[in-house]
């Protein structure tokens, strides 16, 4: 019977990334980096409430299918879940810098005759819109 | 009106620059991806492909000759997988990336829109705060240098629009981007969407000691070998 393999201990040097990360930082104001730190902002009651529907409608669909798994293991649930996470922790972020922007004396808002190039274009905004009206349309249809 | 000069340009100090570059067969998802946080950063600069034959430290001198200080490079292997590298030319650190489940903004569930040049927000999960453990301290400094727009730079536009999010589920940093509807909190997703799971971070750029590895990771070779496994076992049990 061989011995188990010896473990590889990760490494993990730590004061040498402490000096790396000194090294790095140019302390620039905080204009430059626009970095912020947040936890997810309070769950607003519109959330809570989507939430919850998709809950009930996921417990539904599981129970009609018998698929034999709980709400708590439920992969989509959970991707919902997280994406929430995600959505509060954006909306905490707008909450505190939006108004620390504004302190500084400095606009956040487009004004609506300002254009310059997007993300995505006109065409691809079209895409999306289309198909989120097919959407509705076919959710109307079905009900 | 539109008679009046263009505003004057004020003070611009951060004058960081990033090279955006692809490395050895990446597939068509890696390029759209690459293209797609290229497009949205008007600090970047590219460069042609890097050959299968050079080795990656060849960046640097790519970097210093388009006057690049950082560096985003996007690597495929098997033309499946994804790994991304971002570091501090010359000096360090890196650290790379796998990039698991890629959305491309190309996609057309996700229905916000920004300016292609406006400066984000960076929000990091309370993971990456000061008390965190150094490694994750390091990739948000990282991370930081790269994603953020300097500010007054000549082609970036004035106003907030939208939001980029980092945050720690499963040891992996997940990444979103959202455009600001109200600036009481309504969002809308732009994309793209990526998942980056450290593997490890170096001492140099590309080179070098390294300061830290995840124990927990698995390679995706690995990963499918062991699925492959799993499977061919439940044929035998049926079988028995």
């Amino acid at each position: 019977i061989g011995e188990a393999p010896e473990k590889k201990v990760a490494k993990n040097n730590v004061a040498a990334m402490r000096q790396k990360l000194a090294e790095m930082q140019k302390n620039l104001p905080w204009i430059e980096r626009l970095d912020l730190v947040n936890a997810p902002a309070p769950l607003a009651p519109e959330l809570a409430f989507k939430e919850d529907l998709h809950g009930k409608e996921r417990a539904t669909r599981l129970q009609q299918e018998k698929a034999g798994i709980t709400l708590e293991k439920d992969e989509v649930h959970n991707d919902f879940k997280r994406e929430m996470m995600f959505y509060r922790q954006a909306q905490a972020a707008v909450l505190e810098a939006i108004p620390r922007l504004h302190s500084m004396n400095i606009r956040t808002k487009r004004p609506v005759d300002y254009f310059a190039q997007m993300a995505k274009t006109d065409e691809h905004m079209n895409k999306i819109r289309t198909k989120l009206l097919s959407k509705e349309q076919g959710q109307e249809r079905a009900e | 009106t539109s008679d009046e000069p263009p505003a004057k340009q004020t003070k611009w100090i951060n004058k960081t620059r990033v090279l955006v570059l692809a490395a050895r067969g990446i597939s068509f998802r890696g390029r759209h991806l690459m293209d797609d946080m290229f497009h949205m950063m008007p600090h970047a600069k590219s460069d042609s492909k890097m050959q299968k034959k050079e080795s990656l430290f060849a960046v640097n001198e790519i970097a210093e000759m388009k006057n690049c200080s950082r560096v985003l490079l996007v690597e495929g292997r098997r033309k499946r997988d994804l790994f991304l590298w971002a570091a501090v030319v010359a000096r360090g650190p890196s650290v790379k990336f796998e990039v698991e489940n890629i959305h491309t903004m190309a996609e057309l569930k996700m229905t916000g829109n920004c300016l292609a040049a406006s400066r984000p927000l960076l929000s990091f999960s309370t993971d990456f705060s000061d008390k965190a453990e150094m490694h994750w301290q390091l990739v948000k400094e990282l991370l930081t240098g790269i994603f953020t727009i300097p500010n007054h730079h000549p082609k970036s536009q004035p106003f907030f629009d939208h939001v980029y999010t980092f945050s720690i589920v499963d040891g992996k940093v997940w990444f979103r981007n959202y455009q600001i509807l109200e600036e009481d909190g309504a969002l809308a997703e732009i994309g793209p969407r990526m998942v980056l799971n450290p593997i490890k971070i170096f001492d140099g750029a590309f080179c070098g000691q390294t300061l830290w590895e995840n124990s927990s990771y698995v390679t995706p070779c690995a990963k499918r070998s062991m699925l492959k496994k799993v499977q061919a076992g439940k044929y035998q049990n049926r079988l028995q």
